[in-house]
């Protein structure tokens, strides 16, 4: 059993310690927030908080979540109000499908934390290897921005 | 399961609403205000009543039925208020039910950027109607005249104070009268919705994790299945091992039929786990992919072809004035969605339900039921929503591989494809040859243009073959290699009544006395090929535009100014001149490493008008291309929601952007050889441009669809920029350094 906390609540998993944490959280916990995308780390549609690291969770085992407080999009806004970057994606309006959005929130959301004053070129940076497909990256970055200034 | 909230509740009340239908006789005709008989989109003549479209529920929500389909392009939202409007309602009481061949009208395919034009356009004349019908049973209970009542948010207040509402009215009613085209629909100067931008309606759940995608269906008793295929356009099964597959933890059965070979196991990681040990267990016979990636944009031409001309208007042979020439290639190009392709089936008895994002329900029960030897009323095939969709991508194919590993499981299955099946085996938009010989009149402007192209078809989707009288074959890939006896079928191009194929847009707008478009069409390419984002018109654009390009700078004139020239039509000019005037527009550049490209055009000739300008720092030495900013100007007549209109240019733009400066299906003889994102990478957040679009309503025009108006424009504007900076004139895309450099020497 792989215990950690997730979203606030204590959780154990008997998925199977090199079952990509992904798998889990979808399956077991019926989570929608982390997607599928590449299975290899390489599009961020998977991203999760670990212990406020954004991880690619289709490259993470299971165990490495051991003991860790693991956080999805959907545990951004557990108390029922949004996050600053949800809030400013939804005003940005910073989509088109959305697939990419939960990647490019949890992203930010670390990037954010980390570096509360980070520079145009440093947020560029820091969204390197979250893929959007539909071309709405120009209004991710003014999402961001826009968080960066109500956070 | 576990579909979304909205969707399952709203399914209930419709299905409620048609239990308690009574038999109800509309108010005499004469009574409705009769307005001059408006044009009713085509599609009203097959679903005439207004309840194939619209059904109100008593219990306060309008229930909207179109065969359009939300792909991550906006349309729910922009229908939603259309019909929001109409009926004088807030949004949040209309909810559009996403299309099921159970409950829909069928309406083709979403492609073509078309649905606002015919399911919008039907809608809002279904709406005006219903509207007047309720007006009408308000008044004569108020006993007042039908301009005696004022509708808000579902209320219907007389002159006289007299109040009842569309869902007391409806209780135990049948609204099911024939759409007249005889109401008029609101005038656009009454506009509260329409015209105001209107964030997306699905947002807030995506953003927050709701259950919004295909992939987050969870079916009771639900298991998981892969198919393993080598990254081949054609290949067959010559033998494999799978007992030690078949042993592995979950694995609930392989399934092999022909050489279709899949695996179904418990859990989705068991299942990938599965398929990989079948992979490394199959052995494959792949006939050699040719001709080479190498000699393709040569030996293109030399396919085998069937030449049809669309346009010979005057005369294009020489008569003595400056000639201009020049030949263009587009390499294939893949979808690649952030999702791959993924699709449910179950099999309850003899009836088949499939949860797909296809871009056609309708179509795909039809190919899938005949494809099965299914009768296709025991086939439901029902929308859900799947990442951005720019054409015939892998949505249908998943959905025959969950159909037909139901079929042997009895299973309901999910099958969700890996990044590798989504880069190999997604249809390519065809790799494509244009050549252009043009003359210049003694007035400096053009007198002639030649546009000949060479290209794949641009269309087979499955079930298109019935709409062009083929009966035989099926457009899903996974049955062809199955043991049913069941081959693709001879797939025609997109025919010029929806806009053309490999043609589209292969014809300029522009003033041209003497204008001719030829198609060689090749019967069979390397790779397999259909409908993504744009069809020919991409292609053709970005050539034409850059060739428009190259005569002007080979005359000195203006770019800008010598389009303008063969310009006459006032939207055109509009366009033209808001886009430069957005870009501050002075000429060419005169700075080495730094340009400006501008191109203009019209989507199919008929529907959104677009220009570009788009910015570029080019390294002088490594040949990498910066693009700082573009700016643009759209005009796609009346605009439903403003910003569902710029964030469809606005990903149009970045998208061919991406398409022009970096992308390529790569092969070799054996496959498809780009099939992750390192070897197929795509633009990144760090290379978005800042985007400036102008948006010039026309209220009294109709409107057009948006999605596909700026990606051809974009790829010659780039082209034309990168020629400014650099001197190098690129004719082949992608548009790498390495062209750049080789360019810049010659």
């Amino acid at each position: 059993m792989v215990e950690f906390q997730l979203n606030g609540k204590a959780v154990s998993s008997g998925t199977g310690e090199d079952v990509p944490l992904l798998f889990a959280l979808r399956e077991e916990f019926s989570l929608n927030g982390p997607k599928f995308g590449c299975g290899s780390g390489q599009c961020g549609a998977c991203t999760v908080l670990v212990d406020g690291q954004a991880v690619q969770s289709c490259v993470t085992p299971l165990s490495a979540a051991a003991g860790s407080e693991v956080v999805s999009l959907e545990g951004l806004s557990a108390g029922g109000t949004l996050h600053a970057v949800q809030q400013a994606f939804l005003d940005e309006q910073a989509a088109q499908c959305g697939y990419c959005s939960n990647g490019m929130i949890m992203r930010a959301v670390e990037l954010l934390s980390a570096n509360p004053a980070a520079s145009d070129a440093e947020i560029r940076d820091g969204m390197d290897g979250v893929l959007c497909r539909c071309g709405a990256q120009a209004r991710v970055l003014k999402a961001i921005k826009r968080a960066q200034s109500q956070l | 399961m576990t579909h979304s909230k909205e969707t399952t509740l709203s399914r209930r009340s419709v299905l409620k609403g048609i239990a308690g239908l009574t038999a109800f006789f509309a108010l005499p005709v004469s009574v409705r205000p009769v307005a001059a008989q408006t044009k009713l989109p085509f599609i009203v003549s097959r679903y005439p009543t207004v309840d194939a479209w619209i059904r109100i529920d008593p219990e306060g929500i309008v229930h909207v039925f179109s065969g359009k389909a939300e792909l991550g392009q906006g349309i729910q939202t922009a229908i939603t208020q259309i019909v929001a409007e109409e009926l004088d309602l807030p949004v949040e009481l209309v909810r559009m039910v996403d299309p099921d061949t159970g409950v829909s009208p069928e309406e083709f395919y979403t492609a073509g950027s078309t649905s606002i034009e015919t399911s919008g356009m039907a809608l809002r004349h279904a709406s005006a109607e219903i509207r007047d019908y309720l007006v009408g049973m308000a008044a004569e209970k108020a006993g007042v005249e039908k301009s005696g009542i004022r509708a808000e948010n579902g209320e219907l207040t007389a002159s006289n104070g007299v109040r009842t509402t569309y869902w007391s009215l409806v209780e135990g009613q049948e609204i099911n009268f024939d759409i007249t085209g005889e109401v008029a629909p609101k005038a656009p100067s009454e506009f509260q919705l329409v015209g105001k931008p209107q964030p997306r309606i699905d947002l807030p759940a995506k953003f927050t994790g709701e259950a919004s995608y295909i992939s987050d269906i969870r079916l009771p008793g639900m298991v998981h299945g892969r198919v393993v295929r080598p990254p081949a356009p054609v290949f067959s099964l010559t033998s494999v091992a799978s007992g030690s597959v078949e042993a592995m933890e979950g694995v609930i059965s392989v399934v092999r039929n022909g050489s279709f070979l899949g695996v179904v196991a418990e859990r989705e990681d068991q299942a990938v786990a599965a398929a990989e040990a079948l992979a490394e267990a199959a052995e494959w016979d792949i006939p050699k992919i040719e001709p080479s990636m190498e000699d393709l944009p040569e030996q293109i031409k030399s396919l085998p072809s069937t030449e049809e001309v669309f346009v010979n208007e005057g005369d294009v042979s020489p008569a003595g004035g400056q000639r201009f020439e020049a030949a263009y290639f587009r390499p294939f190009h893949a979808h690649a969605a952030v999702s791959p392709s993924c699709a449910l089936a179950q099999f309850e008895g003899e009836t088949l339900t499939v949860w797909s994002h296809t871009q056609g329900v309708f179509p795909a029960r039809r190919d899938m039921a005949n494809a099965l030897s299914m009768p296709e009323e025991n086939v439901r095939v029902i929308h859900a929503h799947g990442a951005g969709c720019f054409g015939h991508n892998g949505a249908d194919d998943v959905a025959m591989d969950a159909a037909l590993l139901a079929r042997a499981t009895g299973r309901p299955v999910r099958v969700m494809w890996s990044r590798q099946d989504e880069l190999a085996h997604s249809p390519f938009g065809s790799a494509m040859r244009i050549e252009i010989s043009a003359e210049l009149g003694a007035d400096a402007k053009l007198r002639s243009y030649d546009h000949t192209v060479w290209s794949g078809v641009h269309g087979a989707r499955p079930g298109f073959q019935f709409y062009m009288q083929e009966k035989e074959g099926s457009g899903f890939m996974p049955i062809w290699s199955t043991g049913d006896g069941v081959e693709a079928y001879a797939p025609r191009d997109i025919p010029p009544m929806f806009g053309g194929g490999a043609e589209r847009n292969g014809e300029p707008i522009y003033d041209i006395p003497n204008r001719k478009l030829t198609k060689y069409l090749l019967s069979k390419m390397p790779l397999r090929v259909s409908a993504m984002r744009g069809l020919g018109a991409y292609a053709n654009h970005f050539a034409m535009e850059s060739f428009i390009d190259e005569v002007a700078f080979g005359i000195d004139a203006d770019p800008v100014e010598f389009r303008l020239r063969h310009l006459s039509d006032p939207r055109y000019r509009a366009v033209v001149e808001r886009a430069a005037e957005a870009a501050n527009w002075t000429g060419r550049s005169t700075r080495k490493g730094y340009g400006r490209g501008f191109s203009f055009g019209r989507y199919k000739n008929r529907s959104g008008i677009f220009a570009i300008v788009v910015d570029v720092n080019v390294d002088l030495d490594s040949g990498e291309v910066a693009i700082p900013k573009v700016a643009a100007a759209v005009d796609v007549g009346q605009v439903i929601n403003p910003d569902g209109v710029i964030n469809q240019i606005e990903g149009g733009i970045i998208q061919s952007l991406s398409w022009t400066m970096m992308e390529e299906v790569a092969y070799d003889g054996a496959g498809i050889t780009s099939t992750d994102w390192s070897s197929y990478p795509i633009l990144s957040v760090a290379q978005a441009p800042e985007v400036d679009i102008r948006l010039i309503d026309r209220p009294d025009m109709p409107p057009v669809g948006a999605g596909e108006a700026s990606q051809g424009p974009t790829a010659s504007a780039l082209a034309n920029a990168i020629f400014d900076a650099t001197g190098a004139r690129v004719r082949d895309m992608p548009l790498r350094p390495e062209k750049i450099l080789a360019a810049m020497q010659a």
